[in-house]
């Protein structure tokens, strides 16, 4: 495979990354046009002289389809949506969208019919073609990519969202139907075709996804600036933004062709250059320049031959290594060896467990037959920055024949760790080294202790209800999702209906204590950290396939936080929409005074020149100031609203199946009717 | 620098080589149409000690011969009669020289008296050189002739050719040597040591037969320079010296006309990170011949220069490759069937063995590298290559070191916090993208502490095993050899006497500096002379002898440091020893001045900067940007370069700022008093409004220059 150039031009301006679309303005064209904004804040229009200037930043760039076979430009600022039809030369419909659209998807959505759909702040918003606001729903964080397709395979679009919180989560409608963690910011997301979808995350990972279980990933330093099905279905094509493109295919992540460009990228996106044809790559450049290419043999899926005889004569290199090692090996005597090696039989064993003293999970190494370790390497995501960790042994230390390495894990997520120990004596410089691999289940941060322990009841608390459940069956639940040390404590007889699980927090949490109630079947959990407990309700909830969950929460410190937000909500509003009136008020005073000013100097009118330019000094101070305060406001404002979508979210999120649906619509037409004061009551109760 | 188009043609894959052990036999021509007679052949010689002579028929390698495996092989040289062409193939391994034929048997073998391996050799007519570590024979029709004991490690061998170069001229042969010196010598004698800036890794006769004179030679470095020398019998000269496309070492070279005619020879490099590159002297395209190249990892292949279009030509036709890729694929199954096998058998092994009698299998692997400073730009390089697939690296170092970006470098770098009070304080995972073999780092490391960099090597390789690796930071680790030393500078000077032999003193330098010979020298006295590469270029003078060591520099920082070592070496093995320091007020402002270029120079790239940033946002916001003046136009138009620049070296937390603290605390130190709280001012000085003025007189009295600034 090889990548042929097609065309190449400039757009005389710097790009914003990830702002480049390819659209059909004109009915009756031909071909498409390249859409991008520059810099400097404007939608230029490839061949188009003049461009479009919008007053807010712009943030992301979409086209929506319309009747005759042509596009209209969608174009999300910080604070509003903005469909233009550029052959018409009008704006269809603008709309407001006070936390800012970051990223716009556009299909059809389950009965919602054709949607635009914008990731806001922990919310996503969902407009239809003629801009009407019927879809809107929250999630866990800013959203930063979105994407639609047939996941289930029930010929209904889901909505796949990517966050900052490192999660990639699948809605049904406007209901969460699984949640991803991932351990970077999602940046971009594609679906390919079914259930699978593609997926790049900030750290420079790429990566596939089958529904919830992934197929491969693959990192590298710099990031991804767009991921497309590119040039058949089988094939991704990846584009760095350092100019790097590499095509691998879906199934496996084996790339088949690479190629570097110089310059950084700002992104690419497919393109036609002519109706007939098929899709080109188009690559824009920072500095605007853009450059097409398409696939020279896209139907010979036959590699370079030379590169496959290289690739076969490699494979057999290594093995004969191997082998002659094996061999070599064996010719070694014994005498010789026990210089440096260790015994054959040496066991390593590595496990977890909690010390509950020093609240922290710990992972201890041991070797038999007094083998030293040296260290120890572990690879693993999202537990340590740069997703390794290293420790060699103190050689003062007597004990070398184990290692204790405490772990810290933050996030509620499974984690999968590679621990390579290395053992050896400490004369040699060879060592062997034993691969063993650990699984931290989610609930790791806490630490069962014993039901007799008398520790405080944490004040806030959640009450499931509609369901029953007995201690026994919860003990399995608890099984998987926590580091058991003494699994007797979780022995319990069947019969029994009234228990207390106690869970201590470990490192590098407070101390804190969560509690799962069961008295006669009903399950209460008590614990300080509101989103923790719904990740916890969630799973139980899935483990126990609950399809209908409602609940009583009771979180007085949260609850009073909303509160006070709410109450500051109106205020805000108020400023901004006040200071939107001043702020244009004095913009025509300002002009006001220049020209008077001008004209006093023109008429040798000195003195009341200088008047109008001292006064055009203090109204332009003035605006200044105004405007200052309008954008703390706005700040306020849209980390207001993001904290309360998130508490929506967690609300939503305390409930499974209709009553957690009903949370979400009950916020919304609360926040639709400006009856804001509902919201913690719908937290609290929910809303049947 | 032009562009000439090469595709890679594989022609086998031979296991893991040395350097030095692929040669071309060239084939006589007809001497009326100028046509080779037969075919060229290729032979290599692996470290698994088998020799193999391939040569290319209908585009296909075909094995000529190949010798079974024995010691490895250390050098393959080509010779023959003299006049005629050089076509016998002569083999070193271990103490041993062979000569092979056309059909691979043996036809000589001759066993040196030498008591190591062979690591270099040369052979012309019925001269032949070998080299040891440190010496150096010649044997004359196989009997020996000469013999010299070079003071330093030989790295490469070149002898000037015969029948003109002689005249009364013994024979001579030329030594390059890792005290940076090329070294002539005479038949037994050392006539001329020609000093370098570099050391010199690989010789060649330029030309291939010494150039007009015969006597020219061209050499190549370990920081890739290339250079040139002219070797008469009296005054041998440098004649050129210049930069390669990369500061890698060069570690093989040929002269051959590639592109240009005959006589007119290019010259073709390669180097250890992997480049070739082909310098040429006139270029008109006329010849089609290929560059034929061995890797360390045993990949044989041939460069061709093609026309653009009849690439498909140069490969077998597709049924033949088909074929091939099936037979390889075959074979591939087979072995890895046997790995199978045998790995099982070991799992079985380990589990059934139970009194411990037995050891675990612990696989050697060769590894390949190299930790050296670059000159240019003061970073360490450490670079290591395997013949097997890396799975990761681990670097742990016990001195504060940085990790540059490397461009080339694919792998996935992880930081690991060091924990407090721990050994080592930067501790860095390098993961390794499928089949990567090789891995560079660039290090920036602050002078004044000494340590060890441990690296942990683990290749893709069942049972799983890795290497530990340890290379040493010295004290004056930014220190390089020099042969000359300026006097007229202001000097500080620092004198230790006591009852201590030349052995103590040399074992002390060895200690804080590289590039002192391990071996201590058989004079009364010794003298080396340093360059720092941070500071603008200070000097360092040592001189040792029995019962005392005086060391002279225009930077104090070098000598404070040095005091320090010295005194805590001394007490250490309980001597009694005194200590003199002199300083020299006048040269902390010449150092100071040393420093001045290099602080301006990027205060104007970081002012630039800002600027640029300022007109970039002019420049988005109004296309029309004609009235602008020209300086502040050409700053827009090197924008990106600007930034780039800003960004490898920016002004907080450029290495110059430790230079001028260490200056600055150095300078007080040793007139007795403690000046760290004025540091923080320093650093302000330098990075907000840096003045060589100011800075000087801040120098001259941190004190009372607070009261100034208070005055203001």
């Amino acid at each position: 495979m090889k990548l042929k150039p097609t065309f190449s031009y400039s757009l005389n301006s710097r790009i914003l990354a990830g702002c480049i679309v390819s659209a059909r303005i004109e009915p009756t064209a031909t071909k498409e046009t390249l859409i991008a904004v520059s810099a400097s804040n404007k939608v230029i229009i490839q061949g188009v002289e003049s461009s479009l200037h919008i007053s807010d930043r712009v943030r992301c760039l979409s086209l929506l389809p319309l009747e005759d076979n042509r596009d209209a430009i969608v174009v999300g600022t910080d604070s509003h949506l903005i469909v233009y039809d550029a052959h018409d030369n009008i704006t269809l419909f603008q709309r407001e969208v006070p936390d800012g659209v970051n990223c716009i998807a556009i299909g059809s959505l389950a009965k919602f019919g054709t949607l635009i759909l914008c990731g806001g702040n922990c919310a996503i918003w969902g407009f239809n073609r003629s801009g009407d606001d019927v879809f809107w729903t929250v999630t866990g964080d800013l959203v930063t990519a979105l994407a639609l397709g047939d996941i289930d395979g029930d010929e209904e679009n889901e909505l796949i969202v990517g966050s900052q919180d490192y999660e990639i989560r699948l809605f049904k409608g406007d209901l969460m139907r699984e949640e991803i963690i991932e351990i970077d910011v999602v940046i971009s997301l594609c679906h390919i075709r079914d259930s699978l979808y593609a997926y790049a995350l900030g750290n420079g990972s790429v990566g596939v996804y089958d529904n919830t279980t992934r197929l491969w990933r693959t990192k590298s330093k710099v990031n991804i600036a767009s991921i497309m099905v590119f040039p058949t279905s089988d094939y991704l094509a990846c584009v760095w933004a350092a100019g790097k493109i590499d095509i691998r295919r879906i199934a496996s992540g084996e790339d088949v062709m690479k190629e570097q460009l110089n310059g950084e990228l700002s992104g690419a996106i497919l393109s036609k250059s002519s109706i007939e044809r098929s899709h080109e790559l188009t690559i824009v450049y920072n500095d605007g320049k853009v450059r097409g290419m398409e696939m020279e043999q896209p139907e010979d899926d036959q590699l370079d031959p030379a590169l496959l005889l290289r690739e076969f004569g490699q494979k057999k290199h290594n093995l004969l290594v191997e082998l002659n090692n094996f061999e070599q090996e064996e010719r070694v005597g014994i005498e010789e060896a026990s210089e440096y090696r260790i015994p054959a039989n040496t066991q390593v064993k590595t496990m977890l467990h909690v010390n509950i003293p020093e609240r922290r999970i710990e992972l201890e190494i041991l070797a038999d037959q007094k083998v030293p370790i040296r260290g120890i390497v572990i690879l693993a995501e999202g537990i340590f920055d740069g997703e390794s960790f290293v420790q060699l042994q103190d050689s003062n230390i007597e004990s070398y024949d184990s290692m204790i390495i405490p772990i810290y894990p933050v996030k509620d997520m499974h984690i999968e760790m590679h621990v390579h120990s290395i053992l050896g004596y400490p004369q040699s410089d060879m060592v062997n080294l034993v691969l063993s691999r650990h699984r931290l289940p989610r609930f790791s941060r806490f630490a069962l202790i014993s039901s007799s322990d008398d520790v405080p009841y944490p004040e806030s608390k959640v009450e499931l209800k509609d369901v029953e459940i007995r201690p026994s069956l919860l003990a399995d639940w608890i099984q998987g999702q926590i580091i058991v040390t003494n699994s007797e404590q979780l022995s319990l007889p069947i019969e029994l209906l009234d228990f207390q699980f106690k869970f201590v927090r470990c490192q590098p949490c407070d101390k804190a204590y969560l509690i799962l109630h069961i008295e006669s079947g009903k399950l209460t959990i008590f614990c300080d950290e509101l989103e923790a407990t719904s990740s916890i309700i969630q799973s139980i909830a899935l483990f126990f396939s609950w399809d209908k969950l409602s609940s009583h929460a009771v979180f007085p410190k949260e609850f009073d936080r909303i509160n006070k937000i709410i109450s500051d909500m109106d205020h805000m509003y108020e400023v901004r929409d006040r200071l939107g009136t001043d702020i244009s008020e004095k913009h025509s005073l300002l002009k006001e005074m220049i020209l008077r000013a001008e004209d006093s100097i023109a008429i040798d009118e000195m003195i009341l020149g200088r008047k109008y330019y001292s006064r055009l000094r203090n109204v332009e101070r003035a605006v200044r100031q105004d405007y200052l305060i309008g954008a703390n406001n706005h700040e306020t404002l849209v980390t207001s609203l993001r904290a309360l979508h998130k508490m929506i979210e967690i609300a939503s999120k305390l409930r499974v199946g209709l009553p957690s649906q009903a949370v979400v619509s009950a916020c919304r037409d609360a926040i639709a009717n400006e009856n804001l004061i509902l919201i913690p009551t719908i937290i609290e109760f929910g809303a049947m | 620098m032009s562009e000439i188009a090469l595709t890679r043609v594989d022609l086998a894959q031979v296991g893991q080589t040395k350097r030095n052990c692929l040669k071309v036999i060239p084939v006589e021509r007809d001497k009326t149409n100028g046509n080779p007679k037969s075919l060229e052949r290729v032979v290599v010689g692996s470290v698994n000690g088998s020799v193999v002579c391939l040569f290319r028929k209908k585009n296909e390698t075909q094995v000529a011969y190949k010798t079974p495996p024995g010691k490895p092989v250390e050098v393959v040289f080509l010779g023959g009669a003299v006049g005629s062409i050089c076509d016998k193939v002569f083999i070193a391994s271990d103490n041993v020289v062979r000569g092979v034929s056309k059909k691979g048997k043996h036809f000589f073998a001759f066993e040196t008296n030498m008591a190591e391996p062979i690591r270099r050799m040369f052979i012309s007519g019925v001269e032949m050189v070998t080299c040891g570590k440190r010496t150096y024979t010649h044997y004359h029709d196989c009997v020996q002739a000469n013999h010299v004991v070079c003071p330093e490690d030989i790295l490469d061998v070149v002898c000037l050719p015969f029948q003109s170069a002689w005249g009364d001229r013994a024979f001579t042969a030329v030594l390059a040597c890792n005290d940076n010196i090329i070294r002539v010598i005479e038949a037994s004698t050392v006539t001329h040591e020609i000093k370098l800036t570099d050391t010199p890794v690989t010789l060649q006769l330029f030309l291939g037969d010494g150039g007009h004179n015969k006597m020219h030679v061209i050499y190549g470095t370990k920081t890739g320079r290339l250079g040139l020398v002219d070797l008469p019998q009296k005054d041998p000269r440098i004649v050129w010296e210049m930069n390669t496309s990369s500061a890698s070492a060069i570690t093989a070279m040929t002269c051959y006309a590639l592109t240009g005619n005959e006589g007119r020879k290019d010259v073709i490099l390669g180097k250890d990170d992997g480049r070739i590159e082909i310098y040429v002297v006139e270029s008109d395209d006329t010849h089609s011949d290929d560059i034929v190249v061995c890797t360390y990892t045993g990949w044989v292949f041939a460069l061709t220069r093609i026309a653009e279009g009849s690439v498909s030509n140069i490969g077998p036709p597709v049924h033949a490759v088909n074929a091939k890729v099936q037979q390889l694929k075959n074979e591939v199954t087979e072995l890895e069937q046997k790995v199978l096998e045998e790995r099982n058998r070991y799992t079985e092994m380990i589990s059934k063995e139970q009194d411990g009698s037995v050891h675990s299998y612990l696989p050697t692997f060769h590894i390949h590298e190299s930790f050296e400073l670059n000159k240019v730009t003061g970073y360490y390089i450490l670079s290591i290559s395997l013949v097997l697939p890396i799975e990761f690296i681990v670097v742990m170092s016990q001195v504060d070191i940085k990790l540059v970006d490397v461009e080339r470098n694919n792998a996935v770098v992880g930081y690991t916090k060091p924990k407090e009070n721990e050994e080592f304080r930067a501790i860095v995972t390098y993961r390794c993208q499928s089949s990567q073999t090789r891995v560079e780092m660039h290090m920036r490391v602050d002078e004044g502490e000494a340590g060890s960099i441990m690296v942990l090597i683990v290749p893709d390789l069942k049972p799983e095993c890795g290497q530990f690796r340890r290379y040493d930071l010295k004290h004056l680790s930014l220190h390089v050899r020099t042969h000359s030393f300026d006097a007229s500078r202001p000097l500080n000077t620092m004198q230790i006497t006591g009852q201590f032999s030349l052995g103590e003193v040399h074992a002390w330098l060895v200690g804080c500096l590289d590039g002192i010979p391990a071996r201590v020298p058989n004079t009364q006295s010794v003298v080396y002379t340093f360059q720092c590469l941070v500071d603008g270029g200070s000097q360092l003078e040592a001189t040792a002898a029995k019962g005392s060591l005086t060391f002279r520099s225009d930077s104090v920082t070098t000598i404070c440091t040095l005091r320090d070592i010295m005194n805590k070496e001394t007490t250490r093995r309980n001597m009694r020893v005194s200590i003199n320091c002199s300083v020299e007020e006048r040269s902390v402002e010449h150092s100071l001045r040393l420093m001045h270029p290099k602080m301006s120079r990027l205060h104007d790239i970081h002012t630039k900067c800002k600027l640029a940033q300022a007109l970039k946002e002019l420049e988005a916001n109004d296309a029309e940007l004609s009235f602008l003046s020209e300086e502040y136009r050409q700053i827009l138009n090197d924008y990106e370069r600007l930034m780039r620049e800003s960004e490898n070296d920016p002004i907080e937390d450029t290495p110059l700022l430790i230079v001028y603290q260490r200056l600055f605390v150095s300078k007080w130190k040793l007139d007795g008093s403690n000046v760290t709280q004025y540091v923080p001012q320093l650093r302000e000085l330098l990075t907000t409004n840096y003045d060589i003025d100011v800075l000087l007189s801040f120098f001259k009295a941190p004190h009372s220059f607070k009261m100034k600034q208070e005055q203001d």
